[in-house]
C-alpha cells in the first residue's frame, strides 16, 4: 500500500509512508505503535529511489555542529590528556570562511589527546593553551561535542602571548613568536592562521571577513 | 463580572450567540519574534497567547539529562492581561501550569536527539479570558514546530465545560469562573495520545465520554489549522 500525499509539504506528526516501504531517513521517525513512518519536522520530502529512503528536509537548520562540520571554539581548560573547549559556531572554510551558523551561548566540547594529529609532544599546552581560539572538526554529534585537531588546516589560528599578552604571530609550523617582547610559544598551528581571509576579533570573538 | 441567570437561551444559544459545540474564531500565526527561533500567536476569541522557543542549547548542569534533553516552560501572564493589573510576579497558579504544560508537551518532542542541552519554552499570556493554558499548548506546540524541534506531533487544546446541564466546548471567562465543570485537554490526534487532562467539578460517566468526544472532534480542527497555517509558513519562507 502506497500513501499518495496530498502535498509534499509535511508537518510533524504526518505520516509520509509505512515502515515496509522505505528506510526512515533525516527528520523521519518510525512510530512504533502503528508502524506508520511519521515527519518529525516541518518541511519537504525527498525520496532516495536507490536507497529506498526517506527524508524529510527542514527550511529551518537548528544551530547545532553536526558530524564532520568545521567549528571555532577558544580552549577552556587543558588537562592531562584531554582538552576542553567552548564551541562558539559552525563555520564554512570554502569558497571563503564565513559563519554557517553562530551560537547563542556556547556550547562544550572535548578534544582527546588521540584526536590531536601530532605523535610527538610532551604536554598538550604544547598544542594549544587556555584562551586560543583554535578550528576543529566534529566527529560526534551529541553533546558534549567530541572535536578532531587532524589534519593541517586544524588548530590555532589565534593566540596571545603568555607573558605579555600581545597577540603572536606564527614564525614557522609548530610556533608562534611575540611582536612585543619575543617570546616564543609551542603550539599546533592552522594552516589558515596566517590567511588573509580569516580575520578574528577576541574581543567580540566574531570573524570578520575582509 | 456577576454571575448571570442563565447560561444557555431558549434558542439554545451560548452568552456570546454561539452553539454549545461552537468554539471561538481562532487565529493562528507563526513566525512572529525574529529574535526567537521559533514563536506563535494564537488567538481563542478574546484569548491571544504568544509563545517563544529558544533552543536547544547548552543546559545548566544542574537541569541537564544524560541521555535527552530537557524542557523548560514558563507560563506567565502579563500585568494587563487580565481585567485588573495582574501582580507580575509568577504565582502560585502560573508554577503549576507551567509544570503541567511542561509534561504536556514533553511526549511530543522528541528530546533524546540532543542529550544535555535545554529547550526553553515561553509562553506569555496577552489576553486573557478563559482557556489560557489550552490556547498556551496550542501556541507552544506550534512555536516548537517552527524552531524546528523534532516533534512527534502537533498538540492542541480545548477546555470542555457544563453550564446548565449541558455540554459547551471552549469556555469563556463567566463560563469559567461560574461553571459547573472545567475540563481542560490538550492531545495528539494523530498519535491518539492525550497529554494534559484535568478536571473541575463534577461530570457523570455518560458526560465525560461525552465531553471527550467532543474534546477531540474540536482537537482534530484545531491541529488542521495548525498544519495548515505551518504549511503557509513554509510556502511563504520558500517564496523569499
Amino acid at each position: 500500500m502506497s500513501f499518495s500525499l496530498k502535498n509534499d509539504v509535511v508537518v510533524p506528526g504526518e505520516i509520509v509512508a509505512q515502515q515496509e516501504e522505505f528506510v526512515e531517513g533525516e527528520g523521519v521517525y518510525v512510530d512504533q505503535e502503528t508502524g506508520f513512518l511519521r515527519s518529525a519536522f516541518l518541511g519537504k520530502i525527498a525520496i532516495d529511489l536507490n536507497n529506498k529512503m526517506i527524508s524529510v528536509n527542514t527550511h529551518k537548520k537548528l544551530k547545532l555542529p553536526k558530524k564532520n562540520s568545521i567549528v571555532l571554539c577558544s580552549v577552556s581548560s587543558v588537562k592531562e590528556n584531554i582538552i576542553f573547549v567552548d564551541i562558539f559556531g559552525v563555520i564554512v572554510l570554502y569558497p571563503r570562511p564565513k559563519w554557517e551558523h553562530e551560537f547563542s551561548s556556547p556550547l562544550s566540547g572535548a578534544i582527546l589527546s588521540n584526536q590531536i594529529g601530532i605523535d610527538k609532544y610532551n604536554d598538550l599546552t604544547e598544542i594549544v593553551k587556555p584562551g586560543d581560539i583554535i578550528l576543529a572538526k566534529v566527529i560526534s554529534s551529541t553533546n558534549p561535542f567530541n572535536l578532531s585537531l587532524k589534519g593541517p588546516q586544524f588548530g590555532v589560528i589565534y593566540s596571545m602571548c603568555s607573558k605579555c599578552g600581545e597577540v603572536m604571530t606564527p614564525i614557522n609550523n609548530d610556533q608562534l613568536k611575540c611582536p612585543k617582547c619575543g617570546n616564543v610559544e609551542k603550539r599546533k598551528i592552522s594552516n589558515l592562521a596566517t590567511s588573509k581571509l580569516l580575520k578574528i576579533d577576541m574581543k567580540k570573538t566574531i570573524m570578520i571577513p575582509p | 463580572m456577576a454571575r448571570p441567570q442563565r447560561f444557555i437561551d431558549d434558542e439554545g444559544k451560548r452568552l456570546d450567540g454561539r452553539k454549545p459545540d461552537e468554539i471561538r474564531p481562532v487565529k493562528m500565526q507563526v513566525g512572529v519574534l525574529s529574535n526567537a527561533d521559533g514563536s506563535a500567536l494564537v488567538e481563542y476569541g478574546l484569548t491571544k497567547v504568544l509563545a517563544a522557543v529558544y533552543g536547544p542549547k547548552e543546559s545548566q548542569k544542574s537541569i541537564s539529562l544524560p541521555d535527552r534533553a530537557s524542557l523548560r516552560v514558563r507560563y506567565h501572564m502579563a500585568p494587563f492581561s487580565t481585567e485588573e493589573r495582574k501582580n507580575p510576579a509568577p504565582s502560585r497558579r502560573e508554577v503549576e501550569l507551567s509544570k503541567v504544560l511542561r509534561e504536556s508537551l514533553e511526549p511530543i518532542v522528541i528530546t533524546d536527539y540532543f542529550p544535555r542541552t535545554s529547550i526553553d519554552i515561553f509562553i506569555e499570556v496577552l489576553q486573557s479570558d478563559g482557556g489560557t493554558r489550552t490556547v498556551g499548548a496550542t501556541a507552544a506546540s506550534l512555536a516548537l514546530a517552527d524552531a524546528g524541534i523534532p516533534m512527534k506531533a502537533l498538540v492542541a487544546g480545548v477546555a470542555i465545560g457544563k453550564v446548565d446541564n449541558v455540554l459547551i466546548v471552549d469556555l469563556n471567562e463567566v463560563e469559567d469562573m461560574y461553571g459547573d465543570a472545567d475540563m481542560p485537554i490538550v492531545a495528539a490526534p494523530d498519535l491518539g495520545q492525550i497529554t494534559l487532562y484535568q478536571l473541575n467539578g463534577v461530570l457523570s460517566k455518560e458526560e465525560f465520554h461525552n465531553a471527550i468526544d467532543m474534546a477531540m472532534k474540536v482537537i482534530n480542527k484545531l491541529v488542521d489549522i495548525e498544519k495548515e497555517t505551518l504549511r503557509n509558513s513554509y510556502k511563504e519562507a520558500g517564496e523569499e
